[in-house]
């Protein structure tokens, strides 16, 4: 695994947003962020902060260690 | 679920990619037109890169223009509120000031070492001003975009 791999935080929400049926824009919108940041920490480019991790725990319902991992 | 880009984000994106090429390109124009000068170039060289970086420039404030009046319309007002908000734009933004700030910094030793060990004639202070102010532009603006485009 490369440095890069290793630095990265897996994440499931993709999975998440399927099941309450959101977009990345309402996702985006219920926590006060731009789509683009929300594309960019399901596809592991940027890693957010505690506060943002918990925010999205609030909207998709969840946990935030049910929405991001540390890889093995 | 529709996840793609709205068309207001994409025209913010196009213009702010405007503003800061624009940006970067003017700048760096400038500096070469002002070391054509100090060198003593031919006319039309200097002719040249100071008319495409006032072209630069214009497309700079056009842009920007664009963008001001796109963010006057109520979504635009909403997407503004989410991209002030957005923290992973700030933190963009304050590694590119970095990375600008350390481009001019290696831009000025680079000068330094130039001045002290070759003495070149053309490295006037206009020079060395637009010199540095476009090398901090154009490594800010170049460490912006490839961190937003990702």
């Amino acid at each position: 695994m490369s440095k890069d791999e290793q630095s990265r935080l897996l994440n499931q929400l993709k999975v998440r947003r399927a099941m309450k049926d959101m977009t990345q824009g309402a996702l985006a919108e219920a926590i006060g962020v731009t789509r683009k940041s929300v594309n960019s920490i399901e596809n592991g480019h940027f890693v957010p902060s505690t506060e943002l991790a918990l925010k999205m725990a609030r909207v998709l319902e969840c946990t935030v260690e049910e929405l991001f991992r540390l890889p093995e | 679920m529709n996840d793609t880009s709205t068309s207001l984000e994409l025209s913010v994106d196009a213009n702010q990619r405007l503003i800061s090429f624009g940006a970067a390109a003017g700048s760096a124009l400038l500096a070469i037109q002002h070391i054509g000068q100090e060198a003593h170039g031919p006319d039309w060289m200097v002719a040249a890169t100071a008319l495409t970086s006032a072209a630069a420039w214009i497309v700079f404030l056009v842009a920007l223009r664009r963008n001001q009046r796109l963010f006057k319309r109520p979504e635009g007002l909403a997407y503004r509120k989410q991209l002030e908000g957005d923290e992973m734009l700030q933190r963009i933004q304050k590694e590119a000031f970095t990375w600008g700030f350390g481009g001019m910094l290696a831009t000025q030793v680079v000068m330094i070492l130039l001045f002290s060990f070759l003495d070149p004639h053309f490295l006037t202070i206009p020079v060395a001003a637009t010199g540095t102010m476009a090398a901090g532009i154009v490594t800010a603006v170049l460490r912006y975009q490839t961190l937003w485009s990702r």
